[in-house]
């Protein structure tokens, strides 16, 4: 009756199915999870990762994992960072549940920057596509465009050209719309044209002789035929004859008064020069000498690429362990992943579905002195932190004195817990050794910090889209390294920055994305500012009178159609408009007699 | 000699033929094609395949077309399966408790996509078993006749009877 139902050898299937995950278990699964663990971890690091060893025990919990070494991707010999052994110890139960929790791990014997016997990059181009880039090298960006345009217009960038001198004529061609006297006298003769054909209208509207002649007769015809005429809606020849004398006297006028307001514009155009001579400076990327500091902007692109970094981890942490919604004591959270989402539920306090309880980083005892000491914890590490309640806390403690590095202690928060994620950073290195650090770098103009002893302190906090970053480095023992193609400039240079071996470098960023309000000041910046006023005060002043020289060379042809409208104006139109009211004055006077001939008519 | 092979496989698949067997194999098919494979009620129903009796063409075939046609309707089978998990703030005890039971994590049912797969076919399992089972009722005695009368099935019949 079961056989009805029921396949025998189905049964049988099933069994060494059930079979095969036993010595799947018992003989592959350590070789699948190292081989699993190598290509995440290389995906996380941009760089092959290799794991030498590894053990799980899952009955007792245990993972063991040894010589694990992560590789540099833009040095293919050396490790970033090699680890002796990591030891966790995995909670079993949760296991059943679906659920990893590691309740210890100790992550021992850290060396920084070891050989490698196999290079650390990939030969799989496939695989190396999907890499992302190394570890420190990562960023977000585009997300601080706001204020990028500040931070990127380093006045320096052009103090080359003013050795190399300017082709202004043919550059000046190029922006000569933007200057303001160019738009002033455009604009006048624009506004000239406009009025003359108007003027050119009213001349051809003006009585001609016959007109005049005309009205001349009308004006003596006698009084029974003016009560006739008067009885009539239409003027008298008299009142025509006023009319047309109070309109030319008031077309005189305003044509008097347009001639006067051109001459006058025109004279104003000389004071529009001084204002032009910045508007050129600034197209040509000369640096604004007007700056009292110019810190934003000889160090704005390294506080960017900073700041992008910066937010690269906190996006990434964001990502790894999200916010979530509390609703009726139950927490749930949403992942997003590869286009679909998981859904995270529990009780608030429950535990979630992967928890490093404690984590612990040395570098052992058996680090030598010359190599780097590290100790550091992390707590509370969750993928669900809206269920746990805690937030992540790491604190780390490095020194490496063989490199002069001295006394780096990361403080760190990442609290999740609400809605709203938060996170706080403390940064403090005692001393290090600053090398290389480029303030400006131009095809004419290299300007670096060559070798300085530094110490730093930054601390932050951001929450959802808000942040608020503050840091002071304190730079001593600096040299400076100045290359420019021209050796004026490279003395000036050298002379500014002579003497200035000791300064701080403080800066601030805070606001939401949409209104980031940032501000630095240091005593690079001061001197360099002051330096430009200074040490270049001769070069700025012959390149404002050359600029001066080529923007009124850019005038005399706009002049010039002015000046033929206006003599037009003034020798054709305005005169025929006196010649007319000249023959119409007497009729309005005199007698017939009296009247003169009219001869012409003005046109 | 591969055609015969094939046969003679089809003919080992199509061992379980009565209408009710068809029936369950194109219920299962359904099962097995709209819920995402690598989740553990997925491994269940794949065992069932094997040790119930049922026509293992049929559910072949169903999870075929069942299976293209959940790839092609994924987008909205998402959006059901979140809006399962989330819209309803009545539910999220029975989630929660379930997401902390042992086993039940790895049917993966806090994944929209799982979710969503698995409650349309859940609804659509018994509707289709009785769909199924009148379509076979009707069409399995004349679809019997047509492949009796096709040429493979005739040059099978005849190296059948050359052979043995």
């Amino acid at each position: 009756m079961l056989n009805a139902h029921i396949r025998p050898r189905g049964v049988l299937f099933f069994i060494v199915g059930l079979l095969s995950c036993y010595v799947y278990g018992r003989f592959v699964f350590d070789a699948q999870v190292k081989f699993w663990l190598e290509k995440e971890l290389s995906l996380l690091n941009g760089a092959r990762v290799t794991i030498g060893e590894l053990n799980t025990n899952l009955l007792r919990g245990e993972l063991l994992l040894t010589n694990v070494e992560f590789g540099n991707p833009i040095s293919p010999m050396r490790n970033t960072f090699e680890v002796g052994q990591i030891n966790a110890q995995i909670n079993v139960s949760p296991l059943f549940r679906k659920k990893l929790h590691i309740s210890n791990m100790n992550v021992e014997k850290i060396r920084h920057w070891t050989q490698r016997q196999t290079p650390g990059t990939f030969d799989d181009q496939d695989f190396n596509r999907i890499l992302p880039a190394a570890l420190m090298d990562r960023a977000s960006t585009g997300i601080y465009s706001g204020i990028r345009n500040e931070l990127t217009d380093n006045p320096l960038r052009h103090l080359g050209q003013l050795g190399s001198g300017f082709t202004l004529p043919s550059r000046l061609g190029k922006f000569a719309d933007k200057l303001s006297s160019v738009k002033h006298l455009k604009k006048i003769l624009s506004e000239l044209s406009e009025q003359e054909l108007v003027w050119e209208k009213k001349k051809t509207e003006l009585p001609s002789p016959a007109a005049v002649e005309g009205l001349k007769t009308r004006l003596f015809k006698t009084d029974s035929r003016r009560k006739m005429l008067s009885a009539q809606p239409e003027l008298t020849p008299r009142e025509e004859l006023s009319n047309h004398i109070l309109n030319i006297k008031l077309n005189l006028n305003q044509l008097q008064q347009l001639s006067q307001n051109v001459e006058t514009e025109m004279k104003s155009t000389d004071h529009l020069l001084q204002k032009d001579i910045s508007v050129v400076r600034r197209e040509l990327g000369i640096p604004d000498t007007q700056h009292s500091d110019i810190t934003n902007m000889i160090f704005g692109p390294s506080w960017l690429g900073l700041l992008e970094k910066l937010s690269y981890w906190i996006d990434f942490s964001r990502q790894q362990s999200p916010v979530g919604i509390i609703a009726d004591s139950y927490g749930m959270t949403v992942m997003s992943r590869k286009g679909q989402r998981s859904v995270h539920f529990g009780k608030v306090g429950a535990l979630p579905s992967f928890l490093l309880s404690h984590v612990t980083f040395t570098s052992g005892n058996s680090a030598q002195p010359d190599e780097i000491t590290i100790n550091g914890t992390c707590d509370n590490l969750s993928s669900d932190p809206v269920l746990l309640r805690l937030p992540t806390h790491l604190s780390f403690k490095a020194d490496y004195p063989e490199k002069g590095f001295r006394n780096l202690v990361i403080n760190a928060v990442i609290d999740h817990t609400g809605e709203v994620p938060k996170e706080t950073l403390n940064v403090s290195i005692d001393a290090f050794k600053l090398t290389e650090w480029p303030v400006t770098q131009t095809p004419d103009v290299q300007i670096t910090i060559a070798k300085a002893l530094a110490g730093l302190e930054l601390t932050g906090k951001s929450e959802g889209n808000k942040i608020d970053f503050q840091w002071n480095i304190s730079l001593a023992d600096t040299e400076y390294e100045i290359r420019s193609r021209f050796r004026q400039i490279e003395q000036s240079l050298g002379n500014m920055l002579a003497g200035l071996y000791s300064f701080d470098v403080q800066g601030a960023i805070r606001g939401g994305m949409d209104s980031l309000q940032f501000e630095s000041q240091s005593g690079l910046g001061k001197r360099l500012a002051e330096g430009l006023k200074t040490e270049f005060r001769h070069e700025f002043g012959a390149l404002d009178d050359a600029i001066l020289q080529e923007t009124k060379n850019l005038l005399p042809p706009i002049q010039e159609s002015i000046a033929v409208r206006l003599r037009k104006l003034r020798e054709e139109t305005i005169p025929a408009f006196e010649n007319t009211l000249k023959v119409l004055i007497p009729l309005e006077t005199g007698s017939p007699a009296t009247v003169p001939q009219t001869s012409s008519h003005p046109s | 000699m591969v055609i015969f092979g094939c046969i003679r496989f089809l003919q080992l698949l199509t061992l379980d033929r009565s209408p009710l067997q068809i029936a369950f194999g194109i219920t299962f098919g359904m099962l097995l094609g709209v819920i995402p494979v690598t989740t553990l009620h997925w491994l269940c129903l794949l065992g069932c395949l094997f040790i119930v009796r049922m026509n293992l063409l049929a559910a072949l075939l169903s999870a075929a077309c069942f299976g293209l046609l959940s790839w092609i309707l994924q987008s909205p089978i998402e959006e059901l399966g979140y809006w399962t998990l989330t819209a309803h703030k009545s539910l999220l005890p029975i989630w929660a408790r379930a997401y902390h039971a042992p086993i039940l994590p790895f049917t993966a049912f806090n994944y929209s996509s799982v979710m969503g797969g698995t409650l349309i076919a859940a609804a659509c399992f018994v509707p289709l078993l009785l769909l199924s089972q009148i379509l076979v009722r009707k069409w399995s005695a004349p679809l019997h006749t047509f492949w009796l009368s096709t040429r493979i099935q005739r040059a099978y019949t005849h190296y059948r009877r050359m052979t043995h």
